[in-house]
C-alpha cells in the first residue's frame, strides 16, 4: 500500500533523514522505532506532507496505492487516504470535542452526510468522546486527548493511519488501552504506521517493525522477531521493555 | 584549546569594539563624502538619527517582542524638550540631551504600565494612542509648544565656546550612532539581552528561571525610549526648528518598518533598515501622498522575499552554505553538579523536610483538581508522584512552583511559606522545574536556553551590560563554558548550536532539565522527564538524576514510566482524583491493591489481558473513571 524508497530530508542545512526505505502492506500495523534524533518524526511528517524539507533537497520516492505521491502537500494526501496523528496530539484546546472532530473532516466539509456518518462512527469507536462532545478539548485528560486526536484523524475515513508516539505522557493503563484501540482499528481493516518509544508495547501490537538509526532504516523484520532478537535488543531497543521489566519484578517477589 | 577555538574567542572578545570602529570609519567617510552639500548632509544626519531610534526600538520590539507603534512620540518628546529649553530658557543645546533622555525614560516607564497587561494588537493600539497624544499636545498647547508653527530658532550646539558647523554636527551624530551600536549590541549579547529574548519566547518559562518578567518589560520600554529621546533631541539641533509635522503615526510606522525590514532582533538589522528606508523616503518625497502605500507594499514584499529581515535572511543563507555560527569548543570541563560552598544557595542546615505541602487544594470552576493534599519531601531524596492522567499531578507541581495559587493550604520550603509568591521569587528561593508540555525558547539555540537558565547565577547589571566591561566579558565566558558543560552533562554536547525547537522531543526534555539544573536549585521539579525517551535514554536519565541527588539536590518528579519510578525513587506518592491514594516506598506502593487497580493495571499484575471485544467497553469505563 505504501512504499518509501531512499527518502532523505532535513532542516535548514542539516540533513536528518538520510535513507529511509520501508513498505506497509494493506491491513497491517507497522512500527517504526529508534532513539531520539533518529529521524522518526521527520520521516512521518514528510510522509504526511507536513515537512517539505526547506533548505535541504528532499530525495527519494513515496508511492501510495501505486501513485507517486512524493512531495504532495498534506491536504491532497489526506484526500487520497493518508492521515497523521501528530506528536503530542495537537488538539485545539479551546474548541469543543465535537468541533475538533469536524475540523478533522475539513477536507470533506461539503459532504454533509459523509461527515455525519464519520462523526457517528468516531463516537461509536470512542464512546467517551460522545459523552464529552461539548467540552473544550483542553479539559480532557491526556488519554482522552489522544483518543480525540486519533478520532479526528479518522474523520476523513483514511486507509493509512500514521501515529506519532501515541503513548507520550500517558499512564500505563491508558497506554494499554490506546494500543488495544490500534489493534481494534487494524482488525476493522485500517492500515497503521506507528512511531513509538515504548518499543515493547508497540512491537507487541505491530505485525512488522523497522529500526531507524541516524536517519537510516537499518533493520526490519517481524515484530516478534525484533522483540526477542537479543542483538537487536542490546543494540537498538534498550535492554528490556517496560512491561517485561515490571512483570519480572513482580515475578521475583 | 585549539587555535581555531581561540580565534573564535578572540573574535567574540573584539566584536563590539570592532563594530564601534567600523561604524565610526564608515559613518565619518559618508559624512565627509556628502558634507559638500547642505541637502545631502541633512539626509545623512536624519539617517544616523533613524539608526539610533531603530536600534532602540529593535531592543523593545525585535528582541523583547513588545510591539510599539508610538516611537515617534518619544522622538517628539526629545525634540520638544531640547527646543523648549534652548528657545525659551537659553540652555546650551548639548546640556538638554540628558534631560530629554531622562524625560523619555520616565515616559517609557509610564507607557510600560499598560503594556504589562496587554499583548499584540492591544499593545499596538496603546502605543499608537501614546504617539497621537504627544502629537496632539504639540498642536493644541500653543502656550508651551507654539502650536503648529513650532519653536525656532534652535542654534547649532557649541563645543568649547565655538558653534559647530553642520558637518561637525554630523560627526557628532556618527559618534552617537557608534555608541548606540556598541551599547545595543553589548546588551543584546549579554545576560540582559537573553532575558529580553526569554520574555519574548515564553513568559512562563522565563519566570520559572527566576526572571522578573514585569521588570524586564519595563526595562525594555525605558531603554528603548531613551534612545528615541536622545535622537529626537539631536533632531532638533539638525533641523533648527521643531514643529509637530514630522511626528506622525506615519513616522512611528516607518521606524517599525526599518526594524522589520532590517531584521528584527538582530544587532545590525536596524542599521540596514534605517539606511535603506531613509534613502527611499528621499526618493519618494515627490510622491508624498503615496508614501504610506509604498511602505505598505514594501513591507509585504519584504515579508515575502526576506521574511527574517535583510540581516536574518543573509545569515540564514550563509549558514546554509556551511558557515554555521561558531559554537564549537575544543574541550569542556565536565559539569560538576556539586552544590557545595560555591553553590549560589547551599541547602541550609536543618532536619525537617525540604518541601512540605499542607492541606493543599486547588479548584477550577468548581472542579477540585487538587483536593486536600499533604505530603513532605525529605532533603536529598528523590520523590515520585504517580497517578492516572487528570489526577492533579501537574496542578500540584504548578502550586509548588507558583504558576498557580492554591485555593487553600500551604507550601513550605525549608519551613518558609511559598504559596502565593510569584514564580520568579520562588525560583530565587532555589526551586527549578521542567514542563510537561515543554516550555523551551524554541527559536533560540540549545546553548542560549541553558544560558538563560544560568540567569540567577550571573551578576552583570544593566549599565555594566551596556558598557560590556571586562568583568562582564569574563563572566560571559565563564557562563558559556558552564552552559556547554551542562549540555554535555545531559548528553547534548553536539547540539549547542541547534535551534531548540528543531531538537527531537526527547532531547527537548533533556534540554529543559539542563536549563532547570543550571541555577543549581535546592529543589528540582520534573514533570514527566522520560516522556519521549527510549529505554536506553531512560537509563541515562535515571543515572543523571541520581547524580544530582548525590550532589545534594532534592528531586520531586512526575512520571509514568514505572520501571524508572521504581528504580529511582526513595518515596512515591500516588494521586487519584486530586487526593493522595497511597504513599510509601516503591515496593509498598507497587503492591497496593488500590494503586494497581486505579493506575498500574495489568502491566503490574499477572491477570490476563481483556479480550479484544471487551476493549472498547473497558476503554470507556476506565477513561470515564479518570477523566
Amino acid at each position: 500500500m505504501l512504499t518509501v524508497e531512499g527518502l532523505a530530508t532535513g532542516y535548514g542545512g542539516a540533513r536528518v533523514v538520510h535513507d529511509v526505505t520501508l513498505h506497509v502492506d494493506e491491513g497491517e500495523v507497522v512500527a517504526l522505532v529508534g532513539s531520539n534524533g533518529a529521524g522518526k518524526t521527520t520521516t512521518l511528517n514528510t510522509l504526511a506532507g507536513l515537512h517539505r524539507g526547506s533548505g535541504t533537497r528532499r530525495r527519494g520516492r513515496v508511492v501510495f496505492d501505486g501513485h507517486d505521491v512524493s512531495g504532495m502537500p498534506a491536504a491532497r494526501l489526506m484526500r487520497r487516504g493518508m492521515v497523521l496523528v501528530p506528536e503530542r496530539r495537537q488538539v485545539w484546546p479551546e474548541h469543543s470535542v465535537g468541533d475538533n472532530l469536524l475540523l478533522g473532516a475539513f477536507s470533506r466539509r461539503r459532504d454533509k452526510t459523509f461527515v455525519g456518518e464519520r462523526l457517528d462512527h468516531c463516537y461509536t469507536v470512542f464512546p467517551v468522546l460522545a459523552d464529552r462532545r461539548r467540552q473544550p478539548a483542553g479539559t480532557l485528560s491526556g488519554g482522552e486527548q489522544q483518543m480525540l486526536a486519533i478520532a479526528r484523524a479518522l474523520m476523513t475515513a483514511p486507509r493509512l493511519l500514521m501515529l506519532d508516539e501515541p503513548s507520550v505522557g500517558l499512564a500505563p493503563l491508558i497506554v494499554e488501552r490506546i494500543f488495544e484501540v490500534v489493534a481494534q482499528l487494524r482488525d476493522d481493516g485500517l492500515t497503521v504506521l506507528v512511531v513509538e518509544q515504548m518499543v515493547g508495547t508497540a512491537l507487541g501490537v505491530a505485525d512488522r517493525g523497522y529500526v531507524l538509526e541516524r536517519g537510516r532504516t537499518v533493520l526490519d523484520g517481524r515484530a516478534r522477531e525484533l522483540l526477542t532478537d537479543p542483538a537487536v535488543q542490546a543494540a537498538y531497543l534498550g535492554v528490556r521493555s517496560d512491561t517485561q521489566a515490571i512483570d519480572e519484578e513482580v515475578a521475583a517477589r | 584549546m585549539s587555535a581555531m577555538a581561540r580565534g573564535g574567542v578572540v573574535a567574540r572578545r573584539l566584536q563590539e569594539p570592532l563594530g564601534l570602529v567600523a561604524v565610526l570609519a564608515v559613518g565619518s567617510s559618508v559624512v565627509w563624502w556628502y558634507g559638500l552639500s547642505a541637502y545631502n548632509s541633512r539626509i545623512v544626519a536624519v539617517m544616523g538619527l533613524s539608526i539610533v531610534v531603530a536600534a532602540g526600538l529593535n531592543l523593545l520590539t525585535g528582541v523583547a517582542g513588545q510591539l510599539s507603534l508610538g516611537h515617534a512620540g518619544f522622538y517628539a518628546v526629545g525634540a520638544y524638550t531640547t527646543a523648549m529649553l534652548v528657545v525659551d530658557h537659553d540652555w546650551p543645546l548639548l546640556a538638554t540631551v540628558p534631560v530629554a533622555a531622562v524625560l523619555c525614560a520616565a515616559l517609557g516607564l509610564l507607557l510600560a504600565a499598560p503594556a504589562l497587561r496587554v499583548q499584540g494588537p492591544y499593545l499596538a493600539m496603546v502605543t499608537i494612542a501614546f504617539g497621537l497624544i504627544v502629537h496632539d499636545i504639540a498642536v493644541e498647547f500653543p502656550d508651551v509648544t507654539n502650536g503648529p508653527a513650532g519653536l525656532f530658532p534652535i542654534a547649532l550646539p557649541r563645543i568649547a565656546g565655538r558653534e559647530l558647523t553642520l558637518e561637525e554636527l554630523n560627526y557628532l551624530i556618527v559618534a552617537v550612532v557608534a555608541l548606540t551600536m556598541y551599547t545595543t549590541s553589548s546588551l543584546i549579547r549579554s545576560r540582559w539581552g537573553r532575558t529580553l529574548r526569554a520574555v519574548h519566547g515564553n513568559e512562563l518559562a522565563a519566570g520559572s528561571l527566576g526572571i522578573p518578567v514585569v521588570r524586564v518589560k519595563r526595562l525594555a520600554f525605558v531603554i528603548s525610549a531613551v534612545y528615541a529621546g536622545v535622537a529626537g533631541s539631536l533632531f532638533a539641533a539638525v533641523n533648527g526648528f521643531v514643529n509637530p509635522d514630522p511626528f506622525t503615526l506615519e513616522l512611528s510606522i516607518l521606524f517599525l518598518v526599518m526594524v522589520i525590514i532590517g531584521g528584527a532582533g538582530s544587532v545590525w538589522g536596524p542599521v540596514f533598515g534605517a539606511v535603506a528606508l531613509t534613502l527611499l523616503d528621499r526618493r519618494l518625497s515627490s510622491l508624498a501622498d503615496y508614501r504610506l502605500l509604498v511602505y505598505g507594499g514594501l513591507l509585504l514584499l519584504a515579508l515575502y522575499v526576506v521574511p527574517d529581515g535583510i540581516v536574518g535572511t543573509v545569515r540564514g543563507r550563509l549558514r546554509r552554505f556551511g558557515r554555521a555560527p561558531s559554537t564549537a569548543v575544543a574541550a569542556v570541563e565536565p559539569w560538576d553538579p556539586d552544590l557545595g560552598p560555591d553553590a549560589a544557595r547551599p541547602t541550609p542546615a536543618g532536619d525537617g523536610p525540604l518541601l512540605e505541602a499542607r492541606h493543599l487544594s486547588k479548584s477550577f470552576a468548581g472542579l477540585r483538581a487538587v483536593d486536600d493534599v499533604s505530603f513532605a519531601v525529605e532533603r536529598g531524596r528523590i520523590h515520585a508522584i504517580v497517578g492516572p492522567n487528570g489526577a492533579g499531578k501537574t496542578t500540584l507541581l504548578n502550586l509548588i512552583s507558583g504558576v498557580e495559587r492554591p485555593t487553600t493550604g500551604d507550601v513550605l520550603l525549608a519551613g518558609a511559606p511559598l504559596a502565593g509568591r510569584p514564580t520568579h521569587e520562588i525560583a530565587r528561593e532555589g526551586v527549578a522545574r521542567t514542563f510537561q508540555n515543554l516550555a523551551l525558547f524554541a527559536d533560540l539555540t540549545a546553548l542560549d536556553n541553558v544560558l538563560i537558565g544560568l540567569h540567577l547565577r550571573a551578576g552583570a547589571s544593566v549599565p555594566q551590560a551596556l558598557a560590556r566591561t571586562p568583568a562582564v566579558y569574563r563572566e560571559e565566558q565563564a557562563l558559556r563554558d558552564e552552559a556547554l558543560a551542562l549540555l554535555a552533562f545531559v548528553g547534548l554536547a553536539g547540539d549547542a548550536g541547534t535551534r531548540a525547537g528543531d531538537l527531537p522531543q526527547g532531547h527537548q526534555r533533556l534540554l529543559e532539565i539542563a536549563r532547570a539544573v543550571a541555577s543549581r536549585p535546592r529543589l528540582l521539579l520534573l514533570d514527566e522527564p522520560a516522556a519521549g525517551l527510549n529505554h536506553t535514554e531512560i537509563d541515562a536519565l535515571g543515572a543523571l538524576v541520581s547524580r544530582l541527588r548525590d550532589a545534594g539536590m532534592t528531586v520531586l518528579f512526575i512520571e509514568h514510566h514505572m520501571d524508572l519510578v521504581m528504580r529511582l525513587s526513595d518515596r512515591v506518592t500516588v494521586l487519584d482524583y486530586g487526593r493522595v491514594l497511597a504513599e510509601g516506598t516503591p515496593a509498598e506502593v507497587q503492591s497496593d491493591a488500590a494503586v494497581v487497580e486505579a493506575y498500574l493495571g495489568t502491566a503490574a499484575s499477572p491477570t490476563p489481558r481483556p479480550e479484544r471485544g471487551a476493549a472498547e467497553h473497558q476503554t470507556k469505563e476506565i477513561i470515564d473513571a479518570h477523566g
